[in-house]
Formats: C-alpha cells, sequence, structure tokens
C-alpha cells in the first residue's frame, strides 16, 4: 500500500487491501491517479454514508468518553465508522476461533473423512465429471476395486522403475484427489469421484525422481489437455533461495495452456523449533504451493512456510492423518504436503467442471477466492483454507 | 569397466543429467539449438518444445560449453525429487 496519499488523511486496513483517504477530491485525483497507472491502487470510489446499528451501546462499551455536546456530522461519522469496522473484526475474528472449534469436535467420519468434510465436500453436488486430473507421481494401482468403470491412462516416465505403484503414494494422492463417492470399504475419501485419472509415473519405486521424468510428465499431461496437473513432490530449498526459473516458465506455459499446477510446499519443517522454506517446485510463483492443516486448522508440524520472498504458500488444505486408497485394495492414513495437494487438485477439477471458464489462472484465482480464512499466518496457510464450490 | 558413450569418446561413468532451458523468444530456433548442443556432446536428448526446455545427459566438464550456446538461458543438474508424505 502507498503510505501517503499527498499529506492526506489516512486509515489503512492492511488486511482488507483498503485505506480511507480524507482528502478534497480535486487535490486527491492526480495522486489517486498516478498510483491506479503504477498498479498500486485497484480502484477508488467516493465513501458511501451507511447507517450505524446499535452504535451507541458499542461507543458505551468501548470507553469512548467524548463529548455528548458535540455536534460535529464528521466527528460522528468517523466514529460511527470506526466503531464498525472494530466491531466486524472482532465478529471476524471471534467467529474464526470458535467455529474452528466447532468443526473440529464433529468430525466423526461416518460418511466423509474428516479433510473432505474440512472443505465443505457435503455442500456441492459437483464431481469433476468432465475433467482430467493429472497425478504425477509414483504411479496407481488401477486394480483398486474403487476405482471400477474409471477412465484411467497410466504412463511410465521414471527410469528403472516398474509401471506399478510399487511404492503406494501415488494411489493413495489419487485416491483423495479422485477416489470414489461411495467405496467398497469405510467412508468417502475422494474429491473428484468422476474426473479422469491421468497417472504418470515420474518418480520411481523408491518415491524419487528427476526434473527428467517430472518435465516430461508434466509435457505429457498438458498434451492431453488435463486441466490440472498435481504433484504431490518436491526438493528442499534454503533460505536465500531463488526460485528454480525452469519451473517458473513451464508453470506458465500450462497455466497459458489452460493447466493448473498444484504442488506440495515440502515437509521439512519441524514446529515450532524451526520452519523451512517452501520447497521446489512449489516455490515457482506460478505453481500453486500448497500447504497442510490437521483437525485443529492449525499448520501440520512438518508443513514448510513461505520464508522467502516470492516464494509464498498460496493455499492450505488438510494434511494430517488422511485416509486413502493404497495398492492392493487397501486403505491407511498417511499425512503430508502431499496429502494436501490432491485435496486442492480435486476441488480445482469441481471448479473447472462448474464453468469452462475456470482454467488456468483464472482457475487459480477461484481456488483462492473460495478459500475460507485462517487465524493462521499466511506465511503458512496463504490465503487460507481450501473449499470446494457451493452448487 | 568403464563404458563410452558412442560417438563423443566421454566416459559415461562422468556424465550428468541436465536441464536446458531456451530463452522463449528462441523457442522457434529449438532444432538449431539442440544439434549445436548435442554437437557439444548432449545425448539422450529429449525436446520439450511447448516448454522451451530441453533434458539430457553430458559430460560433467561441458556444462559452460552448452551454456555458451546462442539462445541457451540456462543449464542446470537435475535435482532429485521427493514424495512429500512424512
Amino acid at each position: 500500500m502507498p503510505n501517503d496519499f499527498g499529506g492526506a488523511d489516512v486509515q489503512y486496513f492492511e488486511r482488507f487491501g483498503i485505506a480511507i483517504v480524507r482528502q478534497d477530491s480535486q487535490r486527491l485525483a492526480p495522486t489517486l491517479m498516478k498510483a491506479m497507472e503504477q498498479k498500486v491502487v485497484g480502484s477508488a470510489r467516493a465513501e458511501r454514508t451507511y447507517r450505524a446499528l446499535g452504535a451507541a451501546s458499542a461507543r458505551a462499551d468501548d470507553g469512548d468518553h467524548r463529548p455528548t455536546g458535540s455536534h460535529d456530522p464528521d466527528e460522528g461519522y468517523l466514529h460511527g465508522y470506526r466503531d464498525g469496522v472494530n466491531q466486524l473484526i472482532g465478529r471476524l475474528l471471534a467467529d474464526k476461533v470458535v467455529e474452528g472449534v466447532q468443526i473440529a469436535a464433529r468430525f466423526d467420519e461416518k460418511s466423509v473423512a474428516w479433510g473432505l468434510e474440512a472443505i465443505g465436500i457435503q455442500r456441492t453436488g459437483l464431481s469433476g465429471a468432465g475433467i482430467k486430473v493429472a497425478v504425477l507421481d509414483t504411479g496407481f494401482d488401477d486394480k483398486h476395486p474403487d476405482f471400477r468403470g474409471r477412465t484411467i491412462v497410466l504412463k511410465l516416465f521414471a527410469s528403472r522403475s516398474s509401471p506399478d505403484d510399487v511404492h503406494g503414494h501415488g494411489t493413495h494422492c489419487i485416491g483423495t484427489a479422485c477416489g470414489p463417492m461411495r467405496p467398497t470399504t469405510g467412508p468417502r475419501y475422494g474429491v473428484a469421484y468422476a474426473a479422469e485419472i491421468y497417472a504418470g509415473k515420474v518418480l520411481g519405486d523408491d518415491g524419487f525422481g528427476t526434473d527428467r521424468s517430472i518435465i516430461a510428465g508434466m509435457d505429457w499431461a498438458l498434451e492431453q489437455g488435463c486441466q490440472i496437473i498435481s504433484m504431490s513432490l518436491g526438493a528442499a530449498t534454503s533460505v536465500g533461495d531463488q526460485p528454480n526459473d525452469d519451473y517458473e516458465q513451464i508453470g506458465q506455459v500450462c497455466l497459458d495452456g489452460g493447466s493448473l499446477v498444484v504442488a506440495a510446499a515440502g515437509n521439512e519443517s519441524e514446529r515450532p523449533t524451526r520452519i523451512a522454506p517452501v520447497g521446489s517446485p512449489a516455490n515457482a510463483s506460478t505453481i500453486m504451493a500448497v500447504a497442510a492443516v490437521g483437525r485443529n486448522f492449525r499448520p501440520a508440524s512438518f508443513s514448510c512456510g513461505g520464508l522467502n520472498p516470492g516464494q509464498d504458500v498460496d493455499i492450505a488444505a488438510p494434511g494430517v492423518e488422511i485416509l486413502s486408497s493404497l495398492p492392493g485394495g487397501l486403505y491407511d492414513r498417511w499425512g503430508g504436503t502431499s496429502m494436501a495437494t490432491p485435496h486442492v487438485a480435486g476441488v480445482a477439477a469441481l471448479i473447472a467442471q462448474s464453468d469452462p471458464k475456470f482454467r488456468g489462472w483464472a482457475l487459480w484465482a477461484r481456488l483462492l477466492q473460495l478459500t475460507r480464512p485462517l487465524t493462521a499466518r499466511t506465511r503458512d496457510v496463504g490465503r487460507g483454507l481450501l473449499q470446494a464450490p457451493p452448487k | 569397466m568403464v563404458a563410452t558413450q558412442a560417438g563423443t569418446g566421454l566416459d559415461t561413468t562422468d556424465m550428468v543429467e541436465v536441464t536446458i532451458r531456451l530463452d522463449r523468444s528462441q523457442s522457434g530456433r529449438m532444432g538449431e539449438i539442440v544439434h549445436a548442443l548435442e554437437a557439444l556432446g548432449l545425448c539422450q536428448t529429449v525436446r520439450h518444445d511447448r516448454f522451451a526446455i530441453v533434458n539430457g545427459s553430458v559430460g560433467a566438464d561441458r556444462l559452460d560449453a552448452l551454456r555458451g550456446v546462442a539462445g541457451v538461458a540456462s543449464v542446470r543438474e537435475d535435482q532429485t525429487y521427493r514424495t512429500q508424505a512424512s
């Protein structure tokens, strides 16, 4: 935000990205024009007048003891405005804390896994039908009974590896992103239950892979027309590192081509003692970095944070004790930003299904627009908790 | 026993995998640039035209030579990535 509007009286609300400026309109106009040209200011409008509701009691409670004989309309307006904003902020923050406690207490997982309930999956009627989701990982067990009848495309990129998901990580991630509406056993654990699955095996049987296979997998996914590319993988970075320009460029090409890339922020933190920076390739500004939260909506102990400038966490999703599928018809609970990432991929598929205009950057923006604010720092949870689109 | 990369005389034990990024403005010259890179020892080449990225293997002592090819923005040794389950 600018810190000066030509010496005007300015009140900033940084949380909302808003500034209230009191200045003669003719004197303010050139300053505003310049700020808008520089894209420091997005828009400006004259203030509207609102009638305060219950302002008298609020004023009495906050210790405002201005003389009752004052009839200055400007002063009255400003006090009313201040009280209104303070009340709003107080209510919003209080609601979030209370809501978090209530939701955490009622996750019984009788019908849906806690992560799906946390993102509001029951509010949406969307399924991801017609949307192609690429999960670039350790492969996929397409014989799992929960995936009978689904459209599944498999492709091997990892060298010196079998085509199967020996590791299990890929099958777990695909289960979260695209698992069924009604699994053969247990509660629902998959978000986009009708999406088409593109499983690119870019990590070997040991769970490791290199740029060669990952970039080949991303190129394949884009070629196949996948609207979402999910990558629950990463390499650690250090404070002071720059993002990898290769993935900056690749992510941009994907977005321009209508494909959103989401990636795990990384698991190198040991909170509260140590917070590690977002890993690569999630630290690229053109790839959406996903942090993990637990049932209490606090950052998971391992979840990386946006320590390096411009290498931010973009969004947070459930990533602790996540129930999903494993090879051999099995299930288990795993944790990690790996598990948070396919939640975002699945919801992205729902949004993409809801309107074809939500592709690439527009899909990115819509995901962030739907998030629910959390009390944790933006550094750790980005814009907030992932939320499924209502229908 | 030390294997030798055909046509280069380089020991494969010295080979490193690299990711090469081209200037996007030069992506129309991808074929020409890859040819120049291969002449300098790049092998097992995979082109990603839409990304303006080339992957391949090369002798560890040839990295700077590859960086000198017109149209190449960067050359770096490949990194290892892993699953992010804790």
